[in-house]
């Protein structure tokens, strides 16, 4: 029997290798990859990594969980995204939803559930944990729309790249030498990251997307 | 006895005359113009020159008389006496001379009755003309005086509905101006010694010479005139006539500004009444520029204590957005993976005991390590250090930190061991913390001192530097930049133990923070 391929995206070691352990305790379940942040998973799976699942955390250093669902769901459509999280919030809810996350549960999980959730998952079902079903409906009759952060269109993985290094405060030749790029290239991806983001100068875009949470500054 | 006889008989008795005047009018009740003629020299002397005019003017028309009573009626009406007075003075003396004719009649017979109708006309008529002139002054005098009253009245009513300094300033320019019909007005204000504000109406520079006597008269405090000479006198009087004039405006023991006046045609007098005016008005502006000051103080205070709320709300904010943080991190992440461990272990049970127990123990590992965790958690947010190793050594410890982080080198003069209140303790704790991290941010210093002492009545605390320092401001809500925050809070918290902060600072010359607390009799033992 092919094993479901779980990847865990968390930037807390604790949390990483107790659900590792807990998981593979399943005999059809492997945990192929670890990544410690958004930036880490898109990162690996650029590179080789090719899970069925991910488990994403929301808050992580760089990158947000719900950015790089975001991103995930566009350019790998087979991944199923499931949102493994602490926070309870129907904005994050909502917004998790709209990147394109399966599932949605808190991280106080049993065991038996969460596998349950997996397979469930596997077979083209979506799950949202009932503890934030409450959550959602207040945040829906509040007449909230869906997320801000979702209303921007996607980041490339080039151009996350390049977003984290503005909030880190680079030059665009410091950026170009950082990521291996031309001078001319790093400025047509700030071009558009501004594009995507409504904004015309660096600082506004450095302010929106902490604001927005797509990026965690360190 | 011919009309010259006569003169010379009045003559021979002139002195006589005017004793007898003096005596009658020392006659008791006597009025005050009774009073000008008996206590001053000049009424003395106004006494003889009135006899001798009565009597030169016998057997000629008295012209000289004449224009004297007409002179007499305009100072009178303007000096304030009363037509009354006046007039009794006038029937002692026209009695007095009767008297003197009848005696004149008997040693030495003449026509008497021409030459006493003659004088007599004389006299009714000087009398005459100094009634006439007495009424019409005092009709301009009033007049005047209600003018000036309402003027008064106006100004005082815009003036102390305004709280802009520099509107008082314009209005007062203005309205001196047209006052004493003077071409140009200057207003030079100052605060706190230094000019705040120079004005000029119309728009225009000041003139040296203009501004030297206003500077003169702020060292004076004085109302200096300058004549078309140059020289410069205390009193409009002296000078009788002047070219510039500045005035301080002054309230209680404070000068807001000097108005200075300038005529372009040569000179100008100016009467008394239009200087009492003018003082009156300048009362008025210190009055209504005490009350601008009072108001800017007031709306200052209003703004810094807005900006402190504000700011205390965000550092609550931003404590808890970080202890939130920080539990998220540590405490609720270690938590959930201990979670999932026990629920491995659960597992592990009936498949694999050895396994089993190296994961139990590997979960006492995460457990101690979320303890110490949780520790320094609540240690962060109160430093029990200062209640279980005292100020000294804490701030020690403190400071030890800070020196291996920013390679910043603190001399320190601090006693062996300091009994203080706990919150006067905690309060020079943070203050030590937010000086030295100030230090670090802003200074530019590699070395830093910390000195505290205390006295049975006070501790005093020095945090210096001798970095790039700054602009000294007397209060840290006007400085600019990012550490007026961090001083505002320090000087909140030091305020709050009734304590002082101060700030000494200048460009290129480091930065002196110095507090003290007053410590009440018997709380610095424990």
């Amino acid at each position: 029997m092919k094993k479901t391929r779980v990847m865990i995206v968390d930037d807390h070691v604790i949390v990483q290798e107790g659900l590792k352990q807990l998981l593979e305790l399943e005999e059809d379940i492997e945990v192929v990859e670890i990544a410690g942040s958004g930036f880490e998973c898109i990162q690996s799976l650029e590179e080789k990594a090719n899970p069925d699942i991910i488990l994403m955390d929301i808050k992580m250093k760089d990158i947000s969980g719900i950015e790089a669902t975001k991103l995930i769901c566009k350019k790998y459509p087979n991944i199923k995204v499931i949102m493994l999280t602490i926070y309870t919030d129907g904005q994050y809810v909502t917004d998790a939803i709209s990147a394109g996350a399966r599932g949605f549960v808190t991280k106080d999980v049993k065991r038996d559930d969460l596998i349950e959730i997996i397979h469930h998952v596997m077979k083209d079902g979506s799950f949202l944990d009932p503890k934030v079903t409450g959550c959602i409906v207040d945040h829906v009759k509040k007449g909230t729309k869906a997320g801000q952060a979702v209303k921007t269109s996607y980041f490339t993985y080039r151009e996350l790249e390049v977003v984290k290094e503005l909030v880190a405060g680079h030059k665009d030749d410091e950026i170009a030498e950082r990521l291996y790029l031309s001078k001319h290239t790093i400025r047509s991806h700030i071009k558009n990251i501004f594009r995507k983001l409504g904004v015309s100068s660096r600082s506004q875009a450095i302010a929106k997307v902490i604001n927005l949470k797509i990026v965690n500054p360190e | 006895m011919s009309r010259r006889a006569f003169r010379d008989f009045m003559r021979s008795h002139e002195k006589d005359i005017v004793r007898e005047l003096y005596d009658r009018l020392e006659k008791r009740p006597y009025s005050n113009y009774q009073d000008f003629f008996l206590r001053t020299e000049e009424g003395l002397r106004r006494l003889e020159i009135w006899v001798n005019l009565v009597i030169n003017g016998i057997g000629r028309r008295a012209e000289t008389l004449f224009r004297d009573q007409e002179k007499v009626a305009y100072t009178r009406a303007v000096e304030g006496f009363s037509f009354e007075d006046i007039s009794h003075v006038y029937l002692i003396m026209h009695s007095i001379l009767n008297e003197m004719i009848r005696k004149a009649g008997k040693l030495h017979p003449f026509h008497l009755h021409d030459v006493y109708s003659e004088m007599r006309e004389n006299m009714f008529r000087g009398h005459h003309i100094l009634a006439t002139m007495f009424l019409k002054t005092r009709e301009e005098v009033i007049s005047e005086k209600m003018y000036h009253l309402k003027s008064l009245h106006d100004f005082t009513r815009t003036m102390i509905e305004n709280l802009e300094v520099d509107e008082i300033a314009g209005m007062i320019m203005e309205k001196s101006r047209l006052l004493l019909k003077m071409d140009r007005s200057f207003m030079v204000l100052f605060q706190n010694h230094r000019v705040k504000g120079v004005f000029s109406h119309p728009a225009g520079t000041v003139d040296d010479e203009i501004f030297s006597l206003m500077e003169r008269s702020y060292k004076t405090k004085k109302a200096l005139f300058m004549d078309v000479e140059g020289t410069i006198h205390e009193n409009i009087r002296l000078s009788r006539s002047m070219r510039i004039m500045a005035v301080p405006v002054q309230g209680h023991n404070r000068c807001y500004g000097i108005l200075a006046l300038l005529t372009k045609d040569g000179e100008k007098g100016l009467s008394f009444s239009q200087m009492d005016l003018l003082h009156q008005l300048l009362n008025v502006t210190a009055i209504a520029m005490e009350n601008a000051y009072m108001f800017i103080e007031l709306e200052e205070r209003q703004k810094e204590l807005r900006f402190l709320t504000e700011k205390l709300i965000t550092l609550q904010e931003e404590e808890r957005r970080q202890l939130a943080a920080d539990i998220h991190d540590n405490l609720a992440q270690a938590l959930t993976g201990m979670g999932y461990k026990i629920q491995v272990c659960r597992e592990l049970i009936n498949r694999n005991p050895k396994l089993l127990a190296e994961q139990l123990d590997n979960l006492t590992r995460i457990v101690d390590d979320a303890t110490r965790q949780s520790r320094e958690l609540m240690s962060s947010l109160r430093p029990d250090l200062l209640d279980d190793i005292g100020l000294v050594a804490a701030l020690r410890k403190f400071m030890e930190h800070f020196s291996r982080d920013t390679n910043i080198k603190i001399r320190t003069y601090l006693p062996r061991h300091i009994q203080l209140p706990p919150e006067i303790k905690i309060c020079l704790f943070r203050v030590v913390q937010e000086a030295l991290s100030n230090v670090y941010k802003h200074a530019d210093s590699k070395t830093a001192e910390l000195r505290i002492t205390k006295t049975k009545n006070l501790v005093r605390l020095t945090v210096s530097d001798e970095g790039k320092g700054f602009r000294h401001v007397s209060r840290p809500s006007g400085m600019a930049g990012m550490n007026k925050m961090g001083l505002l809070a320090m000087q909140e918290r030091v305020e709050a133990v009734g304590g002082n902060l101060s700030i000494d600072s200048r460009p290129g010359y480091g930065c002196r923070l110095r507090v003290t607390i007053p410590i009440k009799n018997g709380e610095g033992v424990e």
